[in-house]
């Protein structure tokens, strides 16, 4: 864990350095033309959803690592990034929300991606409430990678829901392929990539001060538990 | 055009809440947490 301690403090200024220019292009690039200033909700609202999807695929590989090498570091990146893709999760929803109110003219919609991505969070909520469920810790882990693995289902769901079904959400704003996706113009799409890279590293930042706070949690505990037995 | 603004404001204010708060606290709790193990490594109850 001591790879965390160094990489900490570079991670931060990279994070602050790309989000101060992300989002002062955000307010110095032109309006959509059919959005208007309601675009600038997507410079946070789409970096989070990947954010989102991202720190779900690391909680599943921690997981399987954890399972198949019993492996305490693996256990710890998974919970790291269960609360961290919580926080994007809610993040992506909200701001989804918000955007939706003056364009859709609702909060919400049952549309498949918004419903996926309700079901992501609440899959980020049940790992966390299960852990802390089960008395025995090593037995938490193990419930916990467990239904990590099985609701890793979820992901393909909410890429292909806006291909799968006929939704009120509008196709990836990101994607690979000339045809795939929605075509963004240069100026709009600068402050997109710069901004989903700010959010790559905020992402590696957060899980990096929540796996130190998580980790020395564990070695107190440790210690308290060797004291409560030395005493008796 | 209609004006945005106030749906703008709200989601930047939230990601710094949701974001900034989430960080501050895992710091402050983490810090914490290393002073009572540096402590515990001192001796000190």
């Amino acid at each position: 864990m001591n790879i965390l301690k160094k990489i900490q403090l570079p991670t931060g200024i990279l994070t602050w350095i790309t989000l101060i220019a992300g989002v002062w292009l955000v307010f110095n690039v032109p309006d959509d033309f059919q959005q208007g200033g309601a675009v600038k909700i997507l410079y946070i609202h789409v970096p989070s959803a990947k954010m989102a999807l991202l720190s779900y695929l690391v909680v599943t590989v921690a997981s399987i690592l954890h399972l198949w090498k019993r492996s305490e570091t693996a256990d710890i990146l998974a919970e790291a990034a269960t609360s961290v893709g919580a926080a994007f999760t809610a993040m992506t929803l909200a701001s989804g929300s918000i955007w939706g109110k003056p364009m859709w003219g609702t909060w919400w919609a049952w549309d498949a991606r918004l419903t996926s991505m309700l079901v992501l969070l609440i899959l980020f909520k049940g790992l966390m409430v299960l852990r802390h469920s089960l008395d025995d810790p090593v037995k938490g882990a193990r419930a916990t990678a467990i239904l990590a693995i099985i609701g890793a289902v979820d992901l393909p769901i909410i890429h292909y829901s806006v291909v799968w079904w006929r939704t009120l959400h509008q196709p990836p704003s990101l994607s690979a392929g000339s045809n795939a996706g929605i075509h963004i113009a240069g100026p709009l799409l600068t402050p997109l990539l710069i901004l989903t890279v700010a959010f790559m590293l905020l992402t590696l930042y957060m899980t990096t001060v929540k796996a130190r706070q998580i980790e020395a949690r564990r070695r107190l505990d440790a210690l308290e538990t060797a004291r409560m037995h030395a005493d008796e | 055009m209609n004006d945005y603004t106030p749906y703008v404001a709200a989601v930047y204010v939230l990601a710094i809440a949701i974001f900034g708060g989430y960080t501050f606290r895992w710091r402050a709790s983490w810090k914490k947490l290393q002073k009572q193990l540096d402590d515990h490594e001192q001796g000190i109850p």
